[in-house]
């Protein structure tokens, strides 16, 4: 038994790609291993930015022995009576490569054939780690691949050596014209350094003397616990944002955070703007003051290796720093001379989706759009106002200098600069939020206009899109119009309130189109479907099983605002034994329904025939007059509770009387009161959805 | 270390890594990448190693000589290898301790940084190189020129000679550089910087530009399409100049832009197919 290594020593790696490269080598060795019998201890993945490593303990010498049986020709035809061996014997034994000694004869359901009884013996693992090593990497997947050499291989970033050990043996993994040895490099200081590894413990031992830190956590310990207490000596704090972490630390084989000053006067300049500057250019850690209220002229750089002449380092990130903030300054300072609205004009000029026309266009017509869900939602004067002077406005920052260079703060800029300018504070915060969530998970709109802004924003692109016949699919999205309705989803799920007129606010957009260009053609109901589909997804990742999902996507797509608060008393009260009730009636009623036929003409008491059918719609109607105002007020777990006292009548009814009575006028008022019934089970959920353990 | 002396060191260090020392191509570019001795020389099978010097002009980087880090014209040192030779990356670094950097004294990052040019539909993966934060170096392997694929490769390492002069000579400001010990690089610059400025933000005319774009253009398809590669090249070169100058200007619009680059495109598309045409009747 022995332990294997592989590490594929590369040119920089992108930095936000190195776990996932990690856990796609770490999975696809797992996979490949698979297919042998072949018994290991657990695979194991590491890396930095300048390598990738597999290891994995304890290694069987060989594969374990397996034993196959061929069956072969039936006895009589391959042996005579007198023991001759006739000719399909022989060529049994001679296809599979049989000798005389791997023959049994088998009975196989009264039947006597002739078997070839195999033994096979496992194949040497250093041979089997050879071969998975080498199909593990070539099926691994980056969305950018490059060809460095002769080879034309192609991987994420050139390989320059590999290391493959089993044991103290190396396996010959050959890859891009390059032969596995047994030796790597450590930490480039001013020049390569060689080491030659004896075994894949010395490996682990060897490299952390060469200041190599392998494992992504431990880089990720070391910048945290360093980072807040250099924070700390300055009274400051560091949001340590875990994407933009993983960034940072994978640009590192051995991380040494340090402290930097801006010793500049940048009170002229918003945080937003040296936020920025410090994460994107510097790629480094802003702090902020303890309480929150704003930035400190700080920030925490980490060097790509150890501690020595860090104040050169230091100097350095400094420097980059002032140069990068006069910069900002300029340009602020430029921005400062228009004012936003006059850009509205060159936006003219900006395309937005190709055969879309330009952010001009979409400008005017989020701003009819606007005008229409202020009179929809019966928004007040102040409010109308902000949200269509935030539509026109908020695209205005596209052609700021600021946006131009640090393109995630639009919105953020435009609100700066509205404010700036003298608009009223809704106004400011409704442009902010216009663009929220820029990603899932992100934060949703606060305010009521910038919800719905970014509600219409989202709408107006998704809308033209699928108009035009732009298409995407999750491996093909230029525009990001799936993120667009991840967006709309969020916002509509969160939103609040009974129901939103989402359908109508669809049309609407269809219609502001096609007054413009009478060439596009679609309908809502294809935009309907594709909001129908991700909400289900979200629901679904939300913790909602898909069931109850379900029950609730067969609802109008408007009551939308309230599916989270369903699903939820629906999670609640699913392992109610009432509940199941509900779910039993609600099927035999839809079942009746659906496989009779008759006219819908209301309920007649006069074709009442027994009690309990007008006790029945007695409760029908009590029940639908309570109903509405719980559907009103969302009081949905009284609903159930509602629907719990329905039940018991809807039993007595059944019992009572044959719905499919012979007389076909009782019969039809029999029907006409079970859709009632039906109506209210489905003015809270599709029950008959519900899968009940 | 002043400019010139370091402009001398890289050639002398290239030079003996086996480089063809070459002077600066005489028209306006954007990029060292534009000039023939890289984009043309990138296409087809032959083998080439070349370094240069080469001015580069971005009209909207231009800041009339006042901001202490932009200009309208920057020096680059451009290196072209293809085939890459294997250790590419380590002789780079070789190249900077030439320069007098004690390598483990400071910190070297290599990030990601990916380019691609619609006129000249290339597509290169790679790398900024930062020295202490600050980019000195773009490092690229070309994967793709004029639409085709590339094989071999090529791997191109652009050094961006003013930030790494300011770094040498600590200097928060590019015209306090030393050019010569005598002779400041504002001496020299900052008068032509700013007449650059004042040409491309306010006097150039944007409609005389627009025609001569056409002419060019016009001129330059027609050359290629006799196959003269080198004079017909000429004239992409100047389209693209003028197309950066009206591009400064914010003169382009959306329509013009998409229609502007396609014509350049299709002239660099011309060039491609007479390098590779050229290169068959040879073998």
């Amino acid at each position: 038994m022995s332990d294997f290594l592989f590490e594929i020593y590369t040119d920089e790696i992108p930095a936000k790609q190195i776990n996932s490269a990690i856990s796609q080598l770490k999975t696809n060795f797992e996979e490949f291993l698979k297919e042998f019998n072949l018994r290991t201890g657990k695979v194991q993945g590491f890396g930095t930015p300048r390598r990738l490593v597999i290891y994995i303990e304890q290694v069987e010498d060989k594969e374990d022995d397996s034993i196959i049986e061929i069956k072969g020709p039936s006895l009589n035809s391959a042996i005579s009576e007198n023991n001759q061996k006739l000719q399909p014997y022989l060529k049994f034994i001679e296809y599979n490569g049989l000798t005389e000694q791997e023959i049994e004869i088998k009975e196989v359901k009264g039947n006597k054939y002739v078997f070839g009884i195999k033994k096979i013996s496992g194949r040497a693992s250093k041979e089997i780690l050879k071969e998975v090593s080498i199909n593990a990497v070539k099926s691994l997947n980056f969305p950018r691949m490059m060809r460095w050499n002769e080879t034309n291989m192609e991987f994420i970033r050139p390989i320059r050596n590999l290391l493959s050990m089993l044991g103290d043996e190396i396996v010959p993994v050959e890859l891009a014209g390059i032969r596995a040895s047994n030796k790597t490099f450590g930490f480039f200081f001013d020049s390569p350094l060689e080491i030659d590894i004896k075994s894949p413990k010395d490996y682990f031992t060897k490299i952390r003397e060469k200041y190599i830190i392998l494992d992504f956590n431990e880089r990720k310990r070391i910048v945290e616990q360093r980072a807040n207490e250099l924070a700390n000596k300055i009274n400051g704090k560091v949001i340590l944002d875990e994407e933009f972490l993983e960034e940072i630390i994978n640009m590192t084989e051995f991380p040494t955070p340090f402290l930097c000053l801006m010793d500049m006067d940048m009170s002229s300049l918003p945080d937003c703007i040296i936020e920025s500057i410090v994460k994107d250019h510097l790629k480094s850690l802003p702090i902020f003051k303890k309480d929150g209220t704003g930035i400190l002229p700080h920030f925490i750089g980490v060097r790509n290796g150890t501690s020595d002449f860090i104040e050169n380092v230091k100097k350095g990130y400094e420097r980059v720093a002032k140069a990068r903030i006069l910069d900002g300054i300029f340009f602020f300072n430029e921005d400062k001379k228009n004012r936003l609205e006059s850009n509205i004009e060159a936006l003219s000029e900006v395309a937005f989706i190709s055969n879309l026309g330009s952010l001009k266009d979409k400008t005017v017509r989020l701003v009819k759009l606007s005008e229409y869900v202020s009179s929809v939602f019966n928004l007040s004067k102040h409010e109308s106002y902000a949200l269509k002077r935030a539509a026109y406005l908020c695209k205005a920052d596209l052609l700021t200098n600021v946006v131009n260079e640090f393109p995630e703060l639009q919105g953020e800029i435009g609100s700066i600069y509205a404010e700036f300018e003298g608009e009223n504070k809704n106004v400011a915060d409704t442009i902010k939020e216009h663009l929220l969530p820029k990603y899932a998970q992100d934060k949703l709109p606060i305010s009521n206009t910038g919800k719905l802004l970014s509600l219409i924003d989202k709408v107006d692109t998704i809308v033209g899109s699928i108009l035009s016949g732009v298409e995407f699919s999750s491996s093909r999205d230029p525009y990001g119009l799936r993120r667009t309705i991840g967006g709309i989803v969020e916002i509509l799920l969160n939103m609040g309130g009974e129901s939103i007129p989402i359908r109508e606010i669809i049309e609407q957009s269809i219609k502001i189109y096609l007054e413009e260009n009478a060439n596009l053609h679609g309908e809502s109901e294809q935009i309907l479907q594709v909001i129908k589909e991700r909400t289900s997804s979200s629901l679904k990742e939300k913790g909602y099983d898909y069931d109850l999902v379900n029950s609730v996507l067969s609802l109008n797509i408007d009551l939308i605002t309230s599916f989270k608060n369903r699903c939820e008393v629906l999670k609640k009260y699913k392992r109610d034994e009432n509940f199941k009730l509900i779910i039993q009636t609600h099927k035999r009623v839809r079942n009746l329904i659906s496989k009779a036929e008759f006219s819908i003409e209301g309920v007649k008491k006069e074709f009442f025939v027994d009690e309990s059918e007008n006790k029945l719609y007695q409760m029908i109607v009590e029940t639908e007059e309570l109903l509405a105002d719980l559907l009103k007020t969302k009081d949905y777990e009284a609903i159930i509770h509602l629907l719990y006292l329905l039940i018991p009548e809807v039993t007595k009814f059944f019992e009572n009387v044959l719905v499919m009575d012979k007389h076909k006028a009782i019969r039809n008022n029999r029907l006409n009161l079970l859709v009632e019934l039906k109506e209210i089970f489905e003015s809270f959920a599709d029950f008959s959805e519900i899968v009940i353990d | 270390m002043n400019f010139q002396e370091m402009i001398e060191k890289l050639e002398n260090f290239w030079k003996n890594q086996g480089c063809l020392i070459l002077p600066p191509f005489d028209e306006q570019v954007g990029a060292g990448t534009l000039s023939p001795y890289t984009f043309l020389r990138a296409i087809g099978k032959k083998p080439w190693a070349v370094a240069y010097l080469q001015p580069s002009r971005r009209p909207a980087d231009g800041r009339y000589g006042e901001n202490p880090n932009r200009l309208y014209m920057h020096h680059q040192y451009q290196v072209m290898i293809k085939p890459p030779l294997t250790n590419i990356k380590d002789i780079y670094l070789e190249s900077l301790k030439t320069l007098g950097l004690k390598l483990s004294k400071h910190e070297i990052k290599f990030i990601e940084d990916n380019w691609e040019t619609a006129v000249l539909g290339a597509l290169g993966v790679g790398w900024e190189v930062r020295l202490d934060g600050l980019e000195i170096t773009q490092f690229t392997y070309f994967q793709q020129a004029a639409g085709i694929i590339l094989n071999p490769v090529t791997v191109e390492i652009t050094y961006g000679l003013e930030r790494l002069a300011m770094f040498l000579q600590e200097k928060e400001n590019v015209f306090e550089i030393q050019w010569n010990d005598l002779i400041k690089y504002k001496n020299l610059r900052k008068k032509e910087e700013k007449e650059e400025c004042v040409y491309a933000f306010a006097e150039a005319d944007p409609s005389t530009l627009f025609e001569l774009f056409m002419l060019y253009e016009k001129e330059g398809t027609r050359i290629l399409e006799k196959r003269l590669l080198i004079p017909g090249y000429h004239f992409l070169l100047k389209c693209s100049h003028i197309f950066n100058l009206l591009d400064a200007r914010g003169a382009i619009s959306m329509a013009e832009r998409v229609q502007m680059i396609a014509r350049m495109r299709k002239m660099a598309n011309l060039s491609a197919k007479i390098v590779l045409e050229s290169e068959e009747q040879n073998e």
